[in-house]
């Protein structure tokens, strides 16, 4: 019950995250910026439209925003929050959660496929290719997580992630945030790896691969992916802020201050990094991939 | 065990039927579909019976030609592998009908071919020795080769017809080294009087090569994969899909069935299979990401799929080795789930092709576009089966890859060093290959079936027979039903296909995998429910002022042009960059460095680097070897006789020399 009101929690305040990061990139450029609250007038605004369809689309773009907003929702369901316990849990649930990604990404992209346009299509094919990437990456992390805690379920693994293990590990661990980090910026196509600002040419990921859906179609989509990033930002927290709470209160007060301070540190890389050049981002990501393994390494070594 | 032989007679006389039924253009199609149909149902009563009764069937049959006595034998292995053929066979059947009905070519021996292929592959499953799996494995090929020819005006046709025949040829040859040299040793072609006790660890290892090459030929394991993406497009579709997912299968099944269960070099071969089955399956994933045409890019993946296999079985073998049979149990149930689960999304993604070939006559990749508003049956299955194929839940694909999974993760909470390699090999490796998967099929069914077509002129769409379409349908029910009867069969079969594989796992472990796989099943089918239900509430309710008769958008390009679509070279571009060692593609084409603009090609050439720099020189050398030797052959008669009587005369002096 008590994990069931953190996941509505977090729910609710996924639209927020977006928000943060904007109004602090807008601090940095000197400007005063959207309301933090943004994305919520937006999602309220759009759900009161009415959506639009090229006649060129099939019932993939209609059942797309569905599944990736109803595929994410249950994502949560996998994750554990504040209390650091999951709705729902079982062994090996990282693989299904992985595996839902995945889904979310299936459809995204072949609905930007589906619009028939040369827009649409450049940013699913790098979708595609990134999304590729970043699934190595994102399990070698997974795997020193396993091998330091010796758990096999994401509420076990980051009930394991005690202050004690950060002492008798402390690089391992790093790495594995960085790893994770990175992941998260190419998963939720962020700065270094995409601008999520422009559907522009040069930076056309996300953002282009929706550009043609209207209405509450895109409400469903943006929250979906205000969302995936709160989900993502919620395994680093948990990771990084170790400590377990008696009260539930404070554990929630805990986690969303960590939520809020990740948006802020993911707010201030996109104020003060450029873009990488296409070319840069798959050596990035191997090389993530390469900071979970060293970790592993390390404490294998340690052993 | 006489099931079983009814069934071969059923389908081998369905088959002979049909060649015979004349000029007659329904009967020949209804034999083969009538005894297929009738035939599997056997065979799953068989299956079944093993599997529930825990029987085993065992029947000695003397052939008067043979010297030694014809030995069926049916455990879990031959039960389990036999389910992929049964269920294939009665639904190609079905799907051929329509398939082969605009031809205008008679079918009667297609059929018989056809029904003698799906015989062959089924007494092979259960064949107790070694003669009999060599005479069903020549049956086979000899089937599948005259399969391949249908189209024998084409001269790809004929050119992938003679690679397969050689290729297959070749991994007889090794195999029948591998079996004399087993039955000289024991002195009976039985299977269950082969052992390699005794024999060193060196001599079990180049047994072990023997057969590699041998099976890994059929099974396509890298670099022996070379003959299967020529091949397989080259049939008929509903004979690409029985190759793909049976015929496949039979190299495995020599594999598993002589090299899985322990032997004194179990480590090396466990080691071998799990970075052989990364190479092959990197190797095919990323060959198909390069490809034009669609078989291709199916037959590719084939390999890849086989080589998920390999990896699983190798990681059990090394789990079983290191004393961890869990992890061993999660891997090998999930690479026999594989084989099964492949069998089902592969078929239906070669139907979905075929229908292309049928309703567009074409398969170019970059020719196609918007087929799913023509023909939506196909569109939609062929989605659900890339769906199943990425591993995606709630489908089939998704069930085996977990188990697949779980066993790395399971492996890295106890890990040694070796363990952690092969734990990081598995995971990494697969999770690399999981995203090129999504990557290569994403990429097929979107840009044939969605958009706008890419020719300049829309093409003509002819519409489909009601068979392809319901065969279609059937197989896309079991993609989800396979994932949802996984616990089921996991509970029914797992116990007796583990022992088979020298594993005796405890029950109560196999109970918890069924269990963990109910709840993964009832956890991705609410998801399904779900999506459902929201989106049918959204469309009945929330619809109001939709509009769905408007241009793409496009960030107001104003004359858009069909032409001007994302294409499938431009989708895998990227990632086909990332991976050019691996030489998928060649492109030819010299940087323009004149100041005004002067005339300039670029080609782009898709070719197999395992056959350029692995295969083909070796092959080319040999040729070079054997040149003069065709002096010998001069087409002149005397001299003919000559060497007969030379040769007469020398086993004359040898025999007499002897004695």
């Amino acid at each position: 019950m008590k994990n069931m009101i953190f996941m509505l929690f977090v729910l609710l305040l996924a639209p927020i995250m977006p928000g943060i990061i904007n109004k602090v990139k807008a601090f940095f450029a000197g400007k005063k910026g959207l309301p933090v609250m943004q994305l919520y007038f937006d999602i309220f605004r759009l759900l009161r439209k009415k959506s639009n369809y090229s006649k060129t689309t099939t019932w993939l773009t209609r059942i797309a925003p569905h599944s990736v907003f109803a595929a994410t929702v249950f994502l949560c369901l996998l994750i554990p929050f504040a209390g650091k316990e999951s709705v729902v849990s079982f062994n090996a649930d990282f693989i299904l959660a992985v595996y839902l990604l995945a889904l979310v990404r299936f459809f995204l992209i072949m609905a930007a496929i589906d619009a028939g346009s040369s827009f649409e299509g450049m940013g699913a094919s790098r979708e595609a290719f990134y999304g590729a990437l970043a699934e190595p990456a994102f399990f070698s992390g997974l795997l020193a997580l396993i091998f330091a805690t010796g758990n096999l379920g994401f509420s076990d693994v980051f009930n394991g992630v005690t202050p004690s293990l950060w002492l008798q590990y402390p690089a391992p661990l790093a790495l594995v945030v960085c790893c994770w980090f990175i992941v998260l910026l190419v998963e939720n196509s962020r700065i270094p790896f995409d601008d999520p600002n422009t559907h522009l040419e040069l930076t056309m990921i996300h953002e282009v691969m929706i550009l043609d859906y209207s209405g509450k179609d895109l409400a469903m989509l943006e929250y979906s992916a205000a969302l995936k990033l709160t989900v993502f930002a919620s395994l680093l927290v948990n990771l990084l802020l170790p400590w377990q709470f008696a009260s539930s209160l404070m554990a929630a007060a805990v986690f969303t201050f960590g939520l809020l301070l990740l948006a802020v540190v993911i707010g201030v890389i996109e104020s003060t990094f450029a873009r990488l050049r296409l070319i840069q981002i798959p050596k990035v990501l191997l090389g993530s991939g390469a900071l979970g393994i060293i970790a592993l390494v390390i404490m294998l070594s340690g052993k | 065990m006489d099931l079983f032989i009814y069934a071969i007679v059923i389908i081998v006389t369905g088959g002979f039927l049909s060649s015979l039924s004349g000029r007659n253009a329904i009967l020949p199609s209804v034999f083969a579909i009538g005894s297929n149909l009738f035939g599997a149902i056997l065979v799953f009563i068989l299956v079944f019976r093993h599997f529930a009764a825990d029987q085993s069937f065992a029947g000695n049959y003397d052939l008067f030609l043979l010297s030694g006595p014809v030995t069926f034998r049916i455990d879990s292995l031959s039960a389990f592998f036999m389910i992929p053929c049964a269920i294939l066979a009665p639904i190609g059947a079905l799907f051929g009908r329509g398939y082969l009905s605009h031809s205008k070519e008679r079918t009667n021996n297609h059929w018989f071919f056809y029904n003698l292929l799906v015989a062959s592959m089924l007494s092979l499953f259960v064949a107790g020795n070694a003669i009999l799996f060599l005479i069903s494995w020549e049956f086979m090929t000899v089937a599948a080769f005259m399969l391949t020819l249908h189209d024998d005006r084409l001269s790809s046709s004929k050119n992938a017809a003679w690679l397969f025949f050689a290729a297959s040829h070749l991994s007889t040859g090794f195999l029948f080294l591998f079996f004399a040299f087993l039955a000289s040793k024991s002195g009976s072609f039985d299977f269950n009087s082969f052992s390699y006790t005794g024999l060193g660890s060196r001599s079990v290892l180049i047994l072990f090569l023997l057969s590699l090459t041998g099976f890994g030929t059929k099974a396509g394991f890298f670099p022996f994969h070379v003959w299967l993406p020529e091949a397989h497009p080259a049939a008929p579709s509903h004979v690409s899909a029985l190759m793909s997912g049976v015929m496949i299968k039979t190299g495995i099944y020599g594999l598993v069935r002589f090299w899985v269960p322990t032997s004194s070099v179990s480590e090396m071969i466990g080691w071998i299979f799990l970075v052989g089955g990364l190479i092959s399956g990197l190797f095919a994933i990323i060959n198909a990401l390069a490809c034009d045409e669609i078989k291709k890019v199916l037959a590719y993946s084939s390999v890849e799929n086989a080589g998920i296999i390999f990896m699983a079985l190798g990681a059990g073998m090394l789990a079983r080795e290191w004393q961890m049979p869990t992890v061993s149990a999660f891997a090998f149930i999930g690479a026999l789930l594989h084989v099964l689960n492949h069998a089902i999304f592969k078929g239906l993604l070669f139907m979905g092709a075929g229908s292309l070939l049928f309703a567009c006559d074409t398969g170019k990749l970059d020719r196609l576009g918007g087929l799913m508003k023509r023909i939506p049956v196909a569109g939609t299955c062929f989605v659900i089966a890339s769906m199943a194929i990425s591993a995606l839940p709630p489908f089939n694909g998704f069930i085996s890859e977990f188990l697949i999974f779980s066993a790395g993760l399971r492996s890295i909470v106890s890990a040694s060093q070796s363990v952690a390699f092969m734990s990081v090999i598995l995971l990494c490796g697969l999770a690399l290959i999981g995203g090129l998967v999504l990557i290569c099929f994403t990429r097929i069914a979107g840009l044939v079936f969605l958009g706008e077509t890419r020719s300049r002129e829309v093409p003509e769409v002819v519409a489909l027979p009601a068979g392809m379409k319901w065969s279609m349908i059937i197989l896309a029910l079991f993609c989800l039903g396979a994932a949802l009867a996984s616990p089921w069969i996991v509970s029914l079969s797992a116990e007796s296909l583990l022992s088979r594989l020298s594993l005796s796992e405890q029950a109560s472990e196999l109970d918890s995998i069924s269990r963990l796989l109910l709840k993964v099943n009832l956890f991705s089918l609410s998801l399904l429910v779900t999506v459902m239900i929201f989106y049918l509430i959204r469309k009945k309710v929330f619809s109001g002022g939709d509009r769905s008769d408007l241009p793409t958008w496009d960030c107001g390009f104003a004359k858009p042009d069909n032409r001007m679509q994302y294409s499938a070279s431009s989708f895998s571009r990227p990632a086909l960059e990332l991976f050019s060692g691996v030489k998928a593609q060649e492109v030819k084409f010299s940087e323009i460095k004149a100041y005004y603009p002067v005339k300039e090609r670029l080609k782009v050439e898709q070719g197999d680097g395992a056959m350029k720099y692995i295969i083909s020189p070796p092959i080319r050398w040999l040729d070079r070897l054997l040149l003069p030797l065709r002096a010998l052959q001069h087409g002149r008669l005397h001299s003919y006789i000559a060497y007969l009587a030379i040769t007469l005369l020398a086993l004359l002096i040898w025999k007499v020399g002897l004695s």
